[in-house]
C-alpha cells in the first residue's frame, strides 16, 4: 500500500511537470508568434510609407512647379480624398539664402499621428 | 491556431516582399539608366513597356506578360517577340503610363490583389518621346559652342559643333546632366588634334 501511494505520487508529480512545461514552452511560442506577426505590420506600413514618400520626393524632383500637399490613404493604402487611416503631408521648405537648396519635408503619419516614415529632400534651384 | 498563426505571418512576409521587390526593380533599372534622352515609354510586341537604351543599337525592355514582370534585352528592330524575355517575378498585372514627359508612373498588382503605384522621376530631363525638347535644348548647346569657338578658345577661330559631342574643330562638347536632373551643364574639353 506504502509502495503504491509513492509510485502515484511520482506519476502526479511528474505529470504536473509535464503540463507546466507545455504551459511555459506555448506561452513563450504564442508570444513569439504575435511579435512575429506585429513586426510583419510594421514592416507591410513601413514598405508602403516608404513607398509614398518616394513617390512623392520623385514628383517633387521631376517638376518645376510642386507644391506642398497632403494625401490621404486607406487601411489598405489606397489613395483616398478625406482623412483616412493614413496620411503622407509633403511641405515645401524654401532656402534662406540664394545659394541654399530648396526642401522638401515628407512625412508618413497613422490615424494616431504616429510617424511612420519621414524623408528629406533637397534640389538645387535654377 | 498555432499553424494558422504561421500562415498568417508567412503570408504577410511573402505579400511584403513581393510588393517591395517589383517596385524597388522597376525604379532601380530606370535610375540605373537614367541619362538623357535614354528612357521612354514603348510598345514591345504590341506590349506597353519601359525601354531604356543600352548603346550600341541594343535596348533593355520591362514590360508584364502572361502574368510575370519580365525583362529583355535586344537590339533595335531585331524583331523579338515579348515570351522572349526573362521573368523576374509573378505579378498578376502592371501598366505604365507617363506625366509631363517627367515622371512615369506604374501601377503594379501583386499576387495577393494589393495595387501599388510607382513613381519615377526621369531625371536627366529629356525623354525620347519629347525630341523637339530635347532638339532644342542640343541646338542651345550648340550655340554656346560656336560662340565658345569664335571667341579664339582654339586658335583657329574656326570652331563650329555641328552636333553636340562630336568634334570638328579640336574642342569637343559634352553635354552633361547632373544627378538632381535641374539644370543641364555644357563642359567645354581641349581634345587634341588627331593629325
Amino acid at each position: 500500500m506504502k509502495n503504491r501511494n509513492n509510485g502515484s505520487r511520482i506519476f502526479l508529480t511528474e505529470l504536473m511537470f509535464a503540463i507546466l512545461f507545455f504551459i511555459i514552452v506555448s506561452a513563450i511560442c504564442v508570444q513569439c508568434f504575435a511579435t512575429a506577426f506585429a513586426k510583419s505590420v510594421d514592416a507591410k506600413e513601413l514598405t508602403h510609407a516608404v513607398n509614398i514618400a518616394t513617390n512623392l520626393a520623385e514628383e517633387y524632383l521631376a517638376s518645376d512647379d510642386f507644391d506642398g500637399r497632403t494625401e490621404y490613404y486607406d487601411k489598405d493604402f489606397n489613395q483616398v480624398s478625406s482623412i483616412s487611416e493614413y496620411s503622407a503631408t509633403a511641405i515645401v521648405i524654401e532656402p534662406e539664402k540664394k545659394t541654399d537648396c530648396e526642401k522638401l519635408h515628407i512625412v508618413v503619419t497613422n490615424s494616431k499621428d504616429e510617424e511612420i516614415y519621414s524623408l528629406m529632400v533637397e534640389k538645387a534651384l535654377k | 491556431m498555432a499553424v494558422n498563426s504561421y500562415r498568417s505571418v508567412v503570408y504577410a512576409n511573402e505579400e511584403n516582399a513581393n510588393t517591395r521587390t517589383a517596385i524597388a526593380y522597376v525604379r532601380e533599372k530606370v535610375r540605373q539608366h537614367d541619362t538623357a534622352g535614354t528612357v521612354e515609354l514603348s510598345k514591345l510586341d504590341g506590349i506597353d513597356a519601359i525601354k531604356m537604351d543600352e548603346g550600341e543599337g541594343y535596348s533593355l525592355y520591362i514590360y508584364w506578360y502572361g502574368g510575370y514582370l519580365m525583362e529583355l534585352e535586344a537590339k533595335d528592330a531585331s524583331g523579338v517577340t515579348a515570351d522572349f524575355g526573362s521573368k523576374i517575378m509573378e505579378v498578376k498585372e502592371m501598366s505604365f503610363s507617363c506625366d509631363s514627359n517627367q515622371l512615369i508612373k506604374a501601377k503594379v498588382v501583386d499576387e495577393q490583389g494589393n495595387e501599388e503605384n510607382v513613381s519615377i522621376g526621369i531625371k536627366s530631363r529629356y525623354n525620347k518621346s519629347d525630341s523637339s525638347a530635347l532638339n532644342e535644348d542640343l541646338a542651345e548647346s550648340d550655340n554656346a559652342g560656336n560662340d565658345e569657338g569664335n571667341a579664339g578658345k582654339n586658335g583657329d577661330g574656326a570652331g563650329i559643333n555641328g552636333n553636340a559631342g562630336i568634334n570638328e574643330d579640336g574642342a569637343g562638347i559634352n553635354e552633361a546632366v547632373d544627378e538632381t536632373g535641374i539644370d543641364s551643364v555644357v563642359i567645354l574639353e581641349e581634345v587634341p588634334d588627331e593629325e
